[in-house]
């Protein structure tokens, strides 16, 4: 698929910037991710067979925070960014003692869409119905995946 | 959820006009519902104006030309830097194993072969074309039985992507041994790309910039699902074969 790099960026570069800025919360941050979020979807730019791409480019701009929030590992300010820094250890299999959480250890075994499950719904505020249209799944699927998250939660939290 | 703020999530996607149309009326309707939320569709396309004066689009489009292209050559570097540690003892077990080119090898012409051998723990094996890899699998290529003097070799994968393998850069195609088996100075580690990895070799009696492989391979690449079986475009006087790799699903 032909891509004009500069037409897709003026109508979804905004879009992906304020996504990045939301998770990352540094404008400086923001703006190199939104770069690397557009050079990863030229890189697999078969994917981009709908005529919908927001979605995908959405997907691809939190997963590539989430790598960032790993990196990072700073202190969180407020209970959004606790939560997205949990999600963000959780899928680190090298990381130090935050990564060897409980999250840690329920994501780690979980598909790796699951992140992105996770802060759609968590964060993001989207539905059960909303998330699955997003990643391509059913709604018995992504209600399964998180029932299973928190049953898992709960048997590894009485074992720990 | 009547009284939920619409998330920002979905209203990106409702200013672009790519939601679905009965979420695109259910967004509609939550907007309508909550304090000033008319005034969040308004403030979004703000936002557009302002972030893409702050950061022009030919400015990011050209900064994004140069990510990719880091991103080749940071990746032709991590396969050079990976051989140094492993290169060595990978090449002596691939001289033990046995040298049988499958039969479902495609020849296209000429008797040019390229091998494949992968690398898995401490079993090495060749491979034949359209054995099944996944992303990890370490494989070490080579060429045997090149009657022509000069060659590169090139991949193309599921995602589109074109490597050159052989030379190592982009410039004049390699001088090749004939009538021996060679393996490659860097083994390869297959990436995530799916669908599948195909190699070609291509040689000429002639000098050759490896571009011409290259340029034949991103044209083929932009064909889609042709780049697994159909040759690469090339002009008379080149030869080619290629060995096709299966990528496992995750």
């Amino acid at each position: 698929m032909a891509l004009d790099v500069e037409q897709f960026y003026k109508r979804y570069g905004p879009m992906v910037l304020r996504r990045c800025q939301r998770l990352l919360r540094d404008p400086e941050r923001a703006a190199d991710a939104m770069h690397d979020v557009f050079v990863e979807i030229l890189r697999r730019k078969e994917a981009l067979t709908d005529d919908a791409p927001s979605s995908l480019l959405l997907c691809t701009a939190t997963n590539l925070c989430l790598n960032r929030l790993r990196s990072a590992r700073r202190k969180p300010e407020d209970k959004d960014e606790e939560l997205l820094m949990q999600i963000a250890s959780a899928e680190d299999p090298a990381g130090p003692a935050a990564a060897r959480s409980l999250l840690t250890r329920i994501f780690r075994s979980e598909k790796a869409s699951t992140g992105t499950i996770a802060v759609l719904h968590l964060l993001d505020g989207l539905t059960l119905e909303e998330v699955a249209g997003e990643v391509g799944m059913s709604v018995s699927g992504v209600r399964k995946r998180l029932r299973l998250l928190k049953e898992r939660a709960a048997e590894l939290e009485d074992v720990s | 959820m009547t009284d939920r703020r619409l998330p920002e999530y979905l209203l990106e996607r409702l200013a672009l006009g790519e939601l679905p149309k009965d979420a695109a009326r259910a967004a509609q309707e939550q907007l309508a519902r909550e304090p000033g939320g008319g005034e969040r569709l308004n403030a979004l396309r703000a936002s557009d104006a302002e972030l893409l004066a702050r950061h022009p689009p030919q400015a990011v489009a050209s900064e994004i030309a140069r990510r990719r292209r880091a991103v080749i050559v940071q990746l032709r570097r991590r396969r050079a830097a990976w051989l140094a540690a492993t290169a060595g003892a990978f090449a002596a077990v691939v001289v033990a194993v046995v040298l049988r080119p499958g039969p479902e090898q495609t020849w296209i012409k000429g008797d040019a072969a390229l091998l494949i051998y992968r690398s898995r723990g401490a079993q090495v094996e060749q491979l034949q074309s359209g054995a099944i890899a996944r992303a990890g699998d370490t494989v070490q290529l080579a060429y045997a039985r090149a009657h022509q003097t000069f060659g590169a070799i090139v991949s193309v994968d599921g995602a589109g992507e074109v490597t050159l393998h052989l030379p190592e850069q982009e410039g004049e195609a390699a001088r090749l041994t004939r009538d021996a088996r060679t393996e490659l100075p860097h083994a390869y580690q297959l990436d995530a790309a799916p669908g599948f990895e195909r190699f070609f070799l291509v040689t000429s009696d002639s000098p050759f910039p490896a571009s011409a492989a290259l340029e034949a391979a991103r044209k083929l690449a932009a064909r889609g699902n042709a780049a697994r079986s159909e040759p690469l475009a090339l002009p008379k006087g080149f030869e080619q074969s290629t060995f096709l790799v299966l990528k496992e699903s995750p």
